[in-house]
């Protein structure tokens, strides 16, 4: 699933001149040529891909199996084999890591940050996550706005993490489209996409876009959001047709990102609050026959985890943030345990610089206030908050998020279980390739010369 | 003996968990018991309660004194972005030393009972902005009314070295404060209300300040860098008043200077990154590093929302090498000290009965808080959001009673 070849080729990084384009018949096609106009940047400046053989550790998958003590074969970049100890293939070539009383989960996966774009040290002039000019914003991409010296990425991936949609803010109604990326060192934000990840697009409901725009020409109130989102996509529609008419109406970067959310190519991740939100926006979508792959926050689900369930939307949120708003107001600990006790897809997203790293103490209470009452779920599905239903939020559920062979072999070795406060990231692999090392501290950012970031 | 009679058969009756691990200063202590009379902890220590005692058998659970949180806006603001709900600032003048909020505290705040779902019992409330941003407050999270509810309407004043244009300004502007208030003090003019306005700000800012300069009152200093600390360190020698600081991310660089200077501090464990420029030399074992430099380290979770989370937080700091004893100190009897709260805050004899019941390890996730006493009294672990569980347990919601 890498990567397409480019439509228009790397000799622009070359020097050389552009090869001249086959005429573009569809948005998509002029879209896909922006996007790939370049190659990705090569990763030759991170620790090559090994073969693993690591053995002894307690394995817990994400798929509802666990193995203990486990073993996971890696090979190319990829997971060949999962089961338990003294089992599977041999591999002479793998080099052997023994893990005997540690434990090993798949990468974790944020679905919802907004490292780079509002990056570490805050301030003013680092505020590139919202593009506030207009309550509608599809055109811009958080790719552009993604600062890879954010000191958060390292501190991110020492806690486990190995992917991160990065957002654009709430303050639009569209606010642009995401970037799912790995945390990893680079030079410029494209260095760290996620190879073939799909397009997502951020929309927000509820209280912000009227907040921000109420007193500068509207929307100011939750009618309005729903008024200037369903012009919003007229346009689009209207947009679409010309493109089938067979006469290619002038780009447009602003309906090109709405036609992939009415066509389905691109994943639309929406953040609300309120049940009743999210009902009209879900009302909104089948007028409009687009989907909602996710929505972010999400804090009333709980009134709704039927509905969402059925319709296989899935819900990201926090284990216990609350009371900051109104519309974050009407919070239970349990939300995330009763959208997953409905049949639905949990997820645990930090939304935060601090939370990012500690998703996995983020799910552990989420999932220990479910037990608490009754809500029997089982540890791996309260893994799969940080994994696999990420994972399958941002498209990506065939390529990681669970240890299962033939996927990426994005792993994390903890020194306790993952659920323990006391649990630390011991080694994290992407791919693979060893991009943390606890007992190894390298520098990423700058912001952080390696003699302060310490053990 | 006849009076020795009366007295016994009046006297409060005396309560016990017993077979429980009690936190003490030093540490656990397995097989113990804690008993408590008339709202005060009588007896705690290994072995089983005292004679007469009604004892109530824990095993496997694990008791410390209520959690003490510091720096929260709990009971002010109901609602964060909703200015008709805060009661926590004053926009009127950067210096407003004489703002007290416990007159706002609100003690039916739906924000107190989820704070008590993580075991806090007592917490320090305080005023936001401006320079001098007011008067912090001691409150028990377990009370009905304003009275029950505020231990000590005046416990610190809190200092913000953002509230003027620059740090520069903002020390003068102390020092100024300082020398005018006691000179009011001094001359009578606090007395006899003459010559007031040759001071630096109003008649009540100056009596509260003049607390300050008497060393009634601490100075809780927001602060993260290390050089703040420092002029903070010096400050208090110049001025000689008494500094507690809030925040110290940067505090390790200054470990020494603050434990020689008895400037005890109030960290956040998970504020260890780059965060601001305030904070670039933050470091995740920093509450750890300070503690082993012999500086009093309270921990805190400055999140008046999600104040409960602040169990976790220690935690976070003992992953990063503090030791376990010192983060359950951190979040009980150091920040009540620093603060100048004595009768809670240690499980010891002589102290309020504000205990913690815990299924295991306090600190860690798979442990729940089973039961709180305030005062000796049972406190309720229920609020809106256990309310709203009940009301949501099954969808959707229907008029059946």
């Amino acid at each position: 699933m890498d990567r397409a070849v480019p439509v228009v080729l790397a000799s622009l990084l070359l020097g050389g001149c552009p090869k001249e384009a086959a005429p573009v018949t569809s948005w998509w096609e002029a879209d896909e040529a922006s996007r790939q106009a370049v190659e990705d940047p090569p990763l030759a400046h991170l620790p090559a891909p090994k073969d693993l053989d690591l053995v002894g550790a307690t394995v817990l998958t994400a798929t509802g199996a666990r193995h203990a003590p486990g073993r996971v074969l890696v090979r190319d970049g990829r997971i060949a084999w999962v089961g338990d100890e003294g089992e599977g293939p041999d591999c002479a070539a793998c080099e052997v890591v023994r893990a005997d009383g540690a434990w090993v989960t798949p990468g974790l996966i944020d679905t919802h940050s907004h490292l780079g774009v509002y990056p570490s040290p805050h301030l003013r002039a680092h505020g590139d996550g919202n593009e506030a000019t207009s309550p509608t914003t599809p055109g811009v991409w958080a790719e552009g706005s993604v600062w890879p010296g954010d000191p958060g990425f390292r501190r991110a991936v020492a806690g486990g993490v190995t992917t991160l949609q990065i957002l654009p803010g709430s303050a639009n109604l569209v606010g642009g489209r995401g970037v799912v990326v790995r945390p990893i060192p680079a030079r410029g934000g494209r260095a760290m996409r996620f190879p073939g990840a799909p397009e997502t697009v951020k929309m927000a409901c509820g209280e912000n876009p009227k907040r921000v725009y109420g007193d500068g020409g509207g929307p100011s109130t939750r009618m309005g959001n729903l008024k200037v989102m369903r012009e919003t996509f007229l346009r689009a529609q209207g947009y679409l047709e010309a493109w089938a008419q067979g006469d290619p109406p002038e780009r447009d970067l602003d309906l090109d990102t709405l036609a992939g959310v009415l066509e389905g190519r691109f994943l639309l991740q929406v953040h609300c609050y309120r049940s009743d939100d999210m009902l009209s926006f879900l009302q909104l979508a089948q007028e409009f026959g687009f989907r909602v792959r996710g929505f972010h926050h999400a804090i009333e689900a709980y009134r709704i985890r039927d509905i969402l369930a059925a319709q296989e939307v899935s819900v990201s949120t926090w284990s216990d943030w609350w009371g900051f708003k109104a519309e974050a107001w009407d919070a239970v600990l349990q939300n995330a345990a009763l959208v997953a006790e409905a049949g639905g897809r949990a997820v645990i997203h930090s939304d935060d610089a601090l939370g990012i790293q500690r998703l996995n103490q983020e799910a552990a209470k989420a999932w220990h206030d479910g037990l608490a009452v009754g809500i029997d779920l089982e540890e791996d599905e309260a893994l799969r908050w940080i994994t696999a239903n990420a994972a399958w939020t941002l498209g990506l559920d065939d390529e990681t998020g669970s240890l299962e062979a033939g996927k990426r072999a994005d792993l994390v070795l903890w020194d306790a279980h993952p659920f323990s406060v006391y649990a630390r990231a011991q080694r994290v692999w992407i791919d693979g390739r060893l991009v943390y090392d606890h007992e190894v501290p390298v520098a990423w950012s700058d912001v952080e010369p390696v003699r302060e970031v310490g053990p | 003996m006849i009076a020795w009679m009366l007295a016994a058969a009046l006297a409060a009756p005396c309560e016990a968990l017993t077979n429980v691990v009690v936190h003490l200063a030093d540490g656990p202590v397995a097989d113990a018991h804690v008993a408590w009379s008339d709202g005060v902890i009588t007896s705690v220590g290994a072995g089983p309660a005292p004679a007469g005692c009604t004892a109530t058998a824990a095993p496997g659970r694990q008791v410390t004194a209520g959690l003490v949180s510091v720096g929260l806006q709990l009971g002010l603001v109901e609602i964060e972005l909703e200015p008709s709900t805060r009661d926590d600032a004053w926009d009127h003048d950067p210096v407003r030393a004489a703002l007290q909020v416990a007159w706002a505290y609100n003690p039916r705040s739906a924000v107190v009972p989820v704070s008590r779902m993580g075991g806090l019992t007592s917490a320090l409330v305080t005023p936001t902005g401006g320079l001098v941003s007011g008067q912090a407050a001691w409150v028990a999270t377990a009370a009905s009314t304003q009275a029950d509810a505020v231990v000590k309407p005046s416990a610190a004043v809190v200092v913000h070295l953002d509230g003027l244009d620059s740090r520069a300004a903002a020390w003068t502007r102390l020092r100024e404060l300082i020398q005018d208030a006691r000179h009011a003090a001094a001359s009578g003019a606090l007395r006899s209300w003459q010559g007031l306005d040759q001071h630096g700000a109003s008649r009540l800012d100056l009596e509260v300040l003049a607390r300050v300069a008497r060393k009634e009152l601490p100075l809780l200093v927001h602060a993260d860098r290390a050089a703040d600390l420092e002029a903070a360190i010096a400050f208090a020698a110049e001025q000689a008043v008494d500094v507690v600081v809030l925040g110290a991310a940067e505090g390790w660089l200054v470990a020494e200077r603050l434990a020689a200077a008895g400037v005890g501090v109030l960290v956040e464990p998970l504020v260890h990154g780059a965060g601001s420029m305030d904070q670039l030399h933050g470091r995740p074992d920093n509450a750890a590093r300070l503690h082993a430099a012999g500086v009093q380290v309270g921990l805190v979770h400055v999140d008046t929302m999600n104040a409960r989370a602040l169990r976790f937080v220690a935690g976070n700091a003992v992953r990063e090498g503090l030791p376990h004893a010192a983060a359950l100190e951190g979040i009980t009897r150091v920040p009540a000290r620093l603060l100048g709260l004595e009768d809670r805050g240690d499980l010891a004899v002589g102290q309020r009965a504000d205990l913690a019941l815990w299924t295991g390890d306090p600190l860690e996730i798979a442990s729940r808080l089973e039961g709180l006493w305030a005062g000796g009294a049972p406190v309720s672990l229920r609020s809106r959001q256990t309310d709203l569980l009940d009301a949501w347990r099954t969808v959707p919601r229907t008029l059946t009673p």
